[in-house]
């Protein structure tokens, strides 16, 4: 699909236009990064404009953390912090209330459509090679991701640990910044970079056999719009008068599911192939009613 | 589940909290305290190289 590929380009280039970093070597520090992007994209990216919804929610998490502290950021930074947050719970309440009201009228659509590493993840796996499917069991990593290692261990370490893990962040941040460093001088290479940089090669390594596996096993931000998504405004529906159950659907999927047995399934990233792919016409997408469509939507299956 | 949540409104529901959520936020200082962070991150993830 031209436009999709067209729309994740934008997405991308939105997210990181700060090309200014190649001539100041100046990470942006204006008011953008108080905006969050909806997509994943790291904000130690050096192109970067605006925040990271996982990393601004786990450092709202840390900042309302019992053990607050920023381990390497510096004693004015934290300090600063601190007296900043006045009302520490004011950043948690902006940032789920975006990634929320996101997920609530659009479900996934942004994972399809503009997410920078979803984008990649499509790339990497057009590589001719022997390709593997995903275990279904791996697919509860992403809400395990969200849940235990973007919220509940930041709140108890007061360590944002998703972020320090997190191999968008050794792509878009640590590896740039080492190739192109700021001029605030780094600290040397340590054993951390190298496990940020093994478990990125890993990952890469696996999107090329894998339809984007890190969307659908490990994705903290993909997680909290998979759960969002059987709620959504934006609606997959699929006629069963239509549907002939061919598999066309499946096969052209970017993260295998099956649409006819569960048309608004949280695994679904709303790339509308199956739309364009469907012989029949079945599959329609668009805003409307959760719930109001008199065609079936969630597990009733097509017609025998 | 998913039908019974649809019976009670619940994406509606969901829509008004999320919303209130954000605004809540903005109105304490949301914005500004997710600008704080986005620096702080940004040297954090720096001070990990």
């Amino acid at each position: 699909m031209v436009a999709r590929r067209w729309s994740q380009v934008l997405g991308t280039l939105v997210a990181n236009p700060w090309f200014a970093y190649f001539g100041t070597r100046t990470i942006y520090q204006g008011k953008a990064k108080g905006l969050c992007f909806p997509g994943f994209n790291c904000y130690a990216c050096p192109l970067a404009l605006f925040s990271c919804p996982i990393g601004a929610l786990q450092q709202s998490m840390t900042l309302i953390s019992p053990r607050f502290r920023t381990a390497s950021a510096g004693q004015a930074v934290v300090t600063a912090v601190k007296r900043t947050a006045s009302y520490p719970v004011s950043a948690l309440l902006y940032v789920v209330g975006f990634i929320g009201l996101v997920g609530i009228l659009t479900g996934r659509l942004v994972c399809g459509w503009i997410c920078p590493f979803g984008f990649l993840q499509d790339l990497l796996y057009k590589i001719p090679t022997p390709k593997l499917p995903l275990p279904q069991w791996m697919r509860f990593g992403k809400y395990f991701a969200l849940v235990v290692v973007a919220m509940l261990i930041p709140y108890i370490t007061g360590v944002h640990w998703y972020s320090r893990l997190c191999p968008a962040g050794s792509l878009e941040g640590a590896v740039p910044l080492e190739l192109l460093p700021p001029k605030t001088p780094l600290p040397d290479v340590g054993w951390f970079f190298w496990l940020k940089i093994a478990i990125l090669v890993v990952f890469l390594a696996w999107m090329v056999v894998t339809k984007r596996p890190f969307c659908r096993a490990a994705c903290a931000l993909g997680g909290a719009y998979a759960a969002l998504t059987p709620f959504s405004f934006y609606r997959m529906r699929v006629d069963s008068a239509k549907c002939t159950s061919c598999g066309s659907c499946k096969a052209s999927c970017p993260v295998d599911i099956n649409i006819y047995e569960n048309a608004n399934s949280p695994e679904c990233v709303r790339c509308l192939t199956c739309k364009k792919e469907c012989p029949n016409g079945a599959v329609s997408s668009g805003f409307g009613r959760p719930y109001s469509s008199t065609i079936f939507e969630r597990g009733s299956g097509p017609p025998a | 589940m998913a039908t019974w949540l649809g019976r009670i409104r619940a994406p509606y529901l969901l829509l008004a909290i999320f919303l209130v959520m954000l605004v809540t936020g903005l109105l304490l200082g949301g914005f500004g305290k997710v600008f704080i962070n986005g620096i702080v991150i940004c040297l954090d993830c720096i001070g990990l190289i």
